[in-house]
């Protein structure tokens, strides 16, 4: 049960981020006539902000909206991060491996190179024109 | 008439039948091969690596000292030697009672021992070093009694000597990119490269013991050979010994494996010019080979946690302690839901003012 609980949490957090996100994606579409299919969406965010650049959006600046989704950004950061923090940590917590060579038992300076022939076979060439300005 | 001749592994010239010796010999490196050895390698479709032991078991010799006491365990079945001033009475592996074995069968002599240089109090030292810093590990978990009851056993171990002789055939590439006119030019060049040599090898050791995990007797290495003595019962005075179930004829692939791989990586270094170097034939053959059966001292710590059974073992000579600890759920979740909402708050904060 606390296992779900747990895992439902993040799911909730990227749920409330969608909407979240989407929400100004919508109103700024609607400002500027933009029709936006559901796979649109996320590329109009960009399109409408970068349009919008001039005139800040001042309920965005200043509204709750705003600040979750700062919220939300940071929280999606701080679940990568005690991932990999915790991943870390379990990883240090065994130290068994299998060896993969007998380094440690060579007899010192017993290596002889006693034959050494490199064969040219083929050569290939890629030719790509470089992007013109 | 057939005109078969054979090439030298290690360094590609035409060998000699050598009357004095009876075997194939190089007049270039001086390397001997045996004739079934070079035949067999020859009928093969594509070279590959045949190392041959010879009568390594001439070697081996049995152990008639009689003051040795045999143990067996109930209930896994290891057989536990001992000298006869030290009493057995619970198996180090499974922990379960062991019984005094009358009909006496000391195996083999093994040819060398590593004495027990960790003493229990350092050992004590070692596991609460082991423990240090692992956060998710349960407070607790190496508790004073456990590590009281831990018994010192001498672990059964066969040691390859040999050289490795060959040749090993790389793929490889160069590539090299520059610019001409209007175009990025990449030019990769392929190669084949032969490279033969020799390595030797001294006291490569893998585990005799069935029971033993594999992965962990090789974390446990390297020990210091130089420090190996002539076996004496009296060694085993107050510890364990057990007696090897796999032979050494099923611990030779596990041997070869490895100097298999310390040949290639030895000789692919000095393919450095190359890039994405890749060993496509091998053609290795060993001489001078030899095999050792020693006793190495490990002490092994048998814990239970969440009802699973984890197992320690510390090398007694070097005081290497390996192992996986059990990861504490309560510790990780708060962890992990402690670094997650810091974050949060300080990243969610910084973000807001700008």
């Amino acid at each position: 049960m606390k296992k779900r609980i747990m895992l439902l949490i993040p799911v909730l957090l990227l749920i409330a981020g969608i909407f979240v996100f989407q929400k100004p994606a919508a109103k700024a579409a609607q400002k500027t006539g933009v029709s936006i299919t559901s796979v649109q969406k996320d590329l109009a965010v960009v399109e409408v902000a970068e349009k919008d650049k001039g005139d800040k959006d001042e309920d965005e600046d200043k509204t709750a909206g705003y600040y979750i989704k700062k919220f939300l950004i940071a929280a999606v950061i701080g679940l990568i991060v005690a991932f990999i923090a915790v991943g870390i940590m379990k990883s240090g917590m065994k130290n068994i491996r299998k060896s993969s060579n007998a380094k440690d038992y060579v007899l010192k300076d017993s290596f002889r190179l006693l034959a050494s022939e490199d064969r040219f076979l083929k050569e290939e060439e890629k030719r790509t024109r470089k992007a013109s300005n | 008439m057939d005109n078969t001749f054979y090439k030298c592994p290690a360094c590609g010239t035409a060998l000699q039948y050598g009357a004095a010796s009876g075997k194939l010999e190089c007049a270039a490196c001086g390397n001997r091969y045996e004739v079934a050895e070079m035949e067999a390698a020859a009928q093969g479709d594509s070279p590959k690596s045949t190392f041959s032991w010879g009568n390594y078991k001439a070697g081996l010799q049995t152990n008639t000292d009689a003051s040795t006491k045999v143990y067996i365990c109930k209930s896994c079945g290891a057989e536990i030697l001992t000298d006869g001033t030290t009493a057995a009475t619970h198996c180090p592996y499974c922990d379960s009672e062991v019984v005094i074995n009358d009909a006496f069968d000391g195996g083999l002599r093994p040819n060398g021992v590593i004495p027990f240089k960790v003493t229990k109090e350092q050992m004590k030292q070692i596991v609460g070093e082991f423990g240090k810093g692992k956060k998710l590990l349960p407070r607790d978990f190496f508790t004073n009694k456990r590590v009281n009851d831990v018994q010192g056993i001498y672990v059964p171990f066969w040691l390859f000597d040999g050289t490795v002789n060959g040749m090993v055939e790389f793929d490889a590439k160069k590539v090299s990119r520059y610019e001409e006119g209007d175009y990025r030019v990449e030019e990769t060049k392929y190669y084949s490269l032969e490279r033969g040599g020799q390595l030797s090898f001294r006291n490569v050791p893998v585990d005799g013991a069935e029971k033993m995990d594999d992965a962990m007797m090789e974390s446990l290495g390297p020990y210091r050979f130089e420090e190996m003595v002539d076996f004496q019962t009296a060694y085993l005075s107050g510890f364990l010994a057990d007696r090897f179930d796999r032979d050494p004829d099923e611990s030779i692939p596990r041997a070869e494996e490895l100097m298999e791989a310390s040949t290639v990586e030895r000789l692919q270094e000095t393919t450095r010019d190359y890039s994405e170097v890749r060993a496509a034939k091998k053609s290795l053959y060993v001489s001078n080979p030899s095999v050792k059966y020693v006793l190495l001292p490990v002490y092994i710590i048998n814990c239970k946690y969440g009802g699973r059974d984890y197992r320690y073992a510390i090398n007694g000579q070097t005081g290497k302690m390996v192992g996986e600890l059990p990861v504490s759920k309560q510790r990780k979740n708060a962890y992990f839901w402690g670094i997650f909402g810091a974050v949060t708050v300080i990243l969610g904060t910084i973000l807001s003012l700008i």
